[in-house]
């Protein structure tokens, strides 16, 4: 004690009337708790550290969870913001009238590609019933009839002698389908200018490719019609002369 | 205390120096190997060059032995800082079983940049504190609570009326002036460090130091 005192710096009348007093305290008694209270205390802190429940021991666990979580959270949002690439082959807009007419009646007989098939048929069908239901509906016709005129249209392979028996429906379909092209080859932007008028060259250009493949020798005036609307654009190899 | 021989069962049995009767009985927990418990022992026979903050922390990561090590350590220091300054010995024991209760539960809040002896202490005051605000402002010390005071056997040269006079003096001391020279007396600890537990500066530990060695240079005959 004399040495702490020392080095607490108290001043020498304090450290002597502390360590005279230290020496009659230490002769009080070492006065000591008793034994069951002892016990007690020890028993008492063996159980907080050895009570445990299952999660407990495996605390690390908890920190690894939460930060798997949260990464595979983070991930998920950053995976939802990437914009998702425009996929090639979508290309709503119709032919131009002026092919259909002159290639479409042969061409309805041959077997369509399913994609461009598929694309026809929504463009008509979804054309069809905005018609439909463009139309006033009469009285006691129900909806679901005009639901079903749309439906009837992707089975049917139509023939010129179909057109002439169906011309109404026929050619709302052609109707149907360049005011669809065309509503949908209406702009919004310069840049979407641009890029329909490039889906367009190239829906045309692949069905002049397919019918000359096929032999069928109107893909001439389909070419011709082709650089008449589209003059600069650069043809493949094999419609080149 | 002084560690008996050690049983096969791996428990370690103290006995306090002088005394034949009691025990305390530490347990020490964990598989007994073939050598029996002497690799346990062992441990803790280490664990015993280890600091107090060293055990404190390893407590606080769950090792029990390191505990009972602390125990044996400050047992005696804290209890008779309560018994020399609560007026009868179940009162101190209430106040001395509560502040270990209170360790037990911070002891994961135990930092080791402080000492420990100033943080056990800290709890200590505290938990004193509380009890003197749930006191009647004026308690009355009465003559026979002296009496009721356990001594142990003790090698003392004062005799019986020294002692009491000593006793009776730290008693009646301010409650300020009494903690801190009990700390004094009984941790060791640095001004700084009393400071930090009673919540007062180093010049109002010194000031109370010098008032309470004063009154009680009067109290004691030379």
């Amino acid at each position: 004690m004399n040495t702490q005192n020392r080095q607490d710096g108290n001043d020498g009348t304090l450290d002597e009337g502390l360590d005279e007093l230290g020496r009659k305290y230490r002769e009080l008694g070492a006065d000591t708790p008793p034994d069951l209270l002892d016990q007690a205390i020890l028993n008492s802190a063996h159980r907080a550290v050895e009570k445990k429940s299952g999660w407990t021991q495996f605390g690390w666990l908890h920190g690894l969870t939460t930060a798997a979580i949260i990464v595979l959270a983070f991930t998920i949002v950053l995976q939802q913001r990437e914009p998702i690439p425009p996929e090639e082959g979508i290309i709503l807009e119709s032919r131009p009238p002026e092919i259909r007419s002159q290639s479409m009646p042969s061409a309805r007989k041959q077997e369509v590609t399913p994609a461009a098939s598929k694309d026809l048929e929504e463009a008509a069908d979804s054309n069809l019933v905005i018609q439909a239901y463009s139309e006033p509906r009469k009285e006691g016709q129900p909806l679901e009839n005009m639901a079903d005129a749309s439906s009837e249209t992707r089975e049917r392979e139509v023939s010129l002698e179909e057109e002439q028996a169906t011309g109404t429906r026929a050619k709302t379909l052609d109707a149907s389908e360049a005011d669809f092209a065309a509503a949908s080859m209406r702009p919004e932007s310069d840049d979407e200018d641009v890029l329909q008028d490039t889906r367009a060259a190239e829906q045309q250009l692949a069905e002049i490719l397919r019918l000359k493949n096929a032999g069928d020798e109107t893909w001439h005036e389909a070419l011709e019609s082709f650089r008449q609307q589209f003059p600069e654009y650069p043809l493949p190899a094999e419609l080149e002369d | 205390m002084v560690p008996e021989a050690m049983a096969a069962s791996g428990t370690i049995a103290l006995r306090k120096p002088g005394d034949c009767r009691s025990r305390i009985t530490l347990r020490v927990s964990g598989t007994t190997s073939s050598l029996g418990a002497s690799p346990r022992i062992g441990y803790i026979a280490r664990m015993r060059d280890f600091t107090d903050e060293q055990l404190m922390r390893r407590y606080a990561r769950g090792d029990a032995q390191a505990f009972d090590l602390l125990y044996e350590r400050h047992r005696g220091p804290l209890y008779r800082y309560f018994l020399r300054q609560v007026s009868d010995t179940a009162t101190a024991n209430d106040l001395y079983q509560g502040t270990w209760e209170k360790i037990i539960k911070a002891r994961r809040r135990y930092r080791s940049n402080a000492p420990f002896t100033a943080w056990m202490y800290r709890i200590a005051h505290n938990h004193l504190a509380d009890h003197y605000r749930r006191l009647r402002p004026v308690e009355e010390l009465q003559e026979s609570s002296i009496a009721d005071t356990k001594t142990g056997p003790a090698q003392a040269t004062l005799d019986d009326e020294q002692r009491q006079l000593l006793h009776a003096g730290i008693i009646s001391l301010p409650a300020e002036q009494r903690n801190t020279l009990l700390l004094k007396l009984e941790t060791g600890l640095k001004m700084e460090d009393i400071a930090r537990v009673t919540g007062v500066s180093r010049e109002t530990v010194k000031s109370r130091l010098r008032y309470a060695v004063k009154k009680l240079r009067q109290d004691l005959p030379e």
